[in-house]
């Protein structure tokens, strides 16, 4: 099945409706056609292009680390 | 950002006809290695949190196999409140993946508001279902706001009317032969139609007969000894039965509808009838959900059914997801996790020798923009969800 990984909101290009997010040292480019009042700082779950929905950074760190003991990272 | 691993399928061609195609995978299936040693109750707290793409299907298949594991008990009820839950899930998968993937088929604008609807529905399910907030976990309360439930239900509803059939789901459920399906599309310009006009007025190649059986039920025993063999690890990432390859998924559920039976006439296991396969099983769920909330307030009494305990220490969790089924097996002693299995759907369909393989074998193309076009439409058509990076050789 699918993960979507927790990312932080670093930009926002409203005309684009899209956000870069960035995880560890990786920026990437998600459309937010699927989520609604997302503002920079916030964190995202990102899945294949898209922002799935917002999670707070406690819950988006504690993903983080889970990831990071199954040994997969960014 | 590589975390979620992806598929990589490579399509060697001549003529524009796909003569072979290799299929990788990177996706991480060794995850659930993390949860060994863990307390029960803590894997299950982390299962949505790794796994929040149909969080909610891979959270019902932990808890049955955590249950079973660990020999107890379930109220009839939380079973019932717990499938209602995965099938909301899959209607908003189903919605989501329609109204983002189709929408370029189709000049109705994505609402914002219709998003939104989607994007709370999950959360306000649970809340409805399991108000003291104790979804998934062992031992949850039996606290359900059947008026809230219905909300729900409405929503879903409405929101399948208006963006994708035109018609109530119900009635659009009777659709039983090709001419209704064809007067449906004339007439109609909701996502769904938009799309599915294109494919049937466009000469489609990637029809006919893949070969491929839908995956049959398979018994629990059986699966619990696959998973505790030396080799596991190999049929967790590439699954077959008893040596045959297998299909699961919305159009293996739909296979006795009449109408997918007459579009399978012409269509074979293409793109269209799994699509129509998908819009189908979407406008049955709220009729399902309806007669599982009957059910829910037709009767108080509270009946305890005992779990099968010939699997001792171990429990396996089955449970169709939006994109397939999904079997979660558990390995327990004294409320420890010692082992912990995943087998997915996208496996079985993302099998080196899958349906996809087999589908984009059935290809051909003027040009190799159109076969590409072709293979995305065909690989998002058995799995909306995963991230794939598709070559032509």
């Amino acid at each position: 099945m699918c993960l979507a990984i927790p990312a932080k909101v670093i930009a926002i290009d409203e005309q684009a409706d899209n956000a870069t997010v960035e995880l560890g040292e990786v920026r990437k480019a998600v459309s937010l056609a699927l989520v609604e009042d997302v503002t920079v700082g916030d964190f995202v779950l990102i899945h294949v292009g898209y922002a799935l929905n917002k999670v707070s950074e406690e819950e988006a760190q504690r993903t983080l680390e889970l990831f990071a003991q199954a040994g997969v990272t960014p | 950002m590589s975390i979620e691993g992806e598929i990589r399928i490579e399509l060697q061609c001549q003529d524009d006809r796909v003569n072979q195609v290799v299929i990788n995978s990177t996706r991480p299936l060794n995850l659930p290695k993390i949860f060994h040693g863990k307390a029960v109750d803590e894997l299950l707290t982390m299962i949505p949190m790794l796994y929040s793409i149909c969080a909610t299907a891979q959270s019902s298949a932990a808890v049955k196999a955590c249950r079973q594991a660990t020999g107890m008990t379930t109220d009839w009820r939380i079973q019932l409140l717990e499938q209602m839950l995965v099938n909301v899930e899959t209607a908003r998968e189903h919605l989501w993946r329609i109204m983002s993937d189709w929408s370029s088929h189709s000049e109705t604008a994505l609402s914002r508001d219709h998003l939104a609807t989607l994007a709370t529905l999950m959360s306000d399910a649970r809340q409805a279902c399991f108000q003291q907030g104790d979804s998934f976990t062992l031992q949850p309360s039996i606290s359900f706001d059947a008026a809230a439930i219905e909300s729900i239900i409405q929503r879903i509803d409405q929101l399948c009317h208006e963006k994708i059939f035109a018609v109530s789901p119900a009635e659009w459920y009777q659709l039983e032969d090709q001419q209704a399906f064809n007067r449906w599309l004339d007439k109609c310009d909701t996502l769904a139609a938009a799309l599915l006009r294109d494919l049937r007025d466009q000469t489609q190649s990637d029809s006919g007969d893949w070969g491929v059986e839908p995956l049959p039920s398979l018994d629990h025993r059986k699966v619990c000894r696959r998973l505790s063999e030396t080799d596991a690890d190999d049929f967790i990432a590439a699954p077959d039965w008893q040596g045959q390859i297998y299909e699961t998924g919305p159009l293996t559920r739909q296979l006795s509808h009449p109408l997918i039976e007459q579009l399978m006439r012409p269509y074979g296991q293409g793109v269209i009838p799994r699509l129509v396969a998908r819009l189908l099983e979407l406008a049955s769920i709220p009729a399902k959900l309806t007669r599982q909330l009957s059910r829910l307030k037709g009767t108080s009494d509270s009946i305890e059914r005992q779990h099968e305990s010939e699997l001792s220490q171990q429990g396996l969790g089955e449970v169709e997801a939006a994109r397939g089924r999904l079997f979660h097996r558990a390995v327990q002693q004294d409320g420890v996790i010692r082992q912990y299995q995943i087998v997915a759907p996208t496996e079985w369909n993302f099998h080196p020798r899958g349906v996809v393989c087999q589908g984009l074998k059935s290809l051909s193309a003027k040009h190799q923009k159109q076969l590409m076009q072709r293979a995305q439409l065909l690989i998002g058509a058995v799995d909306p969800c995963v991230g794939f990076q598709l070559e032509l050789r």
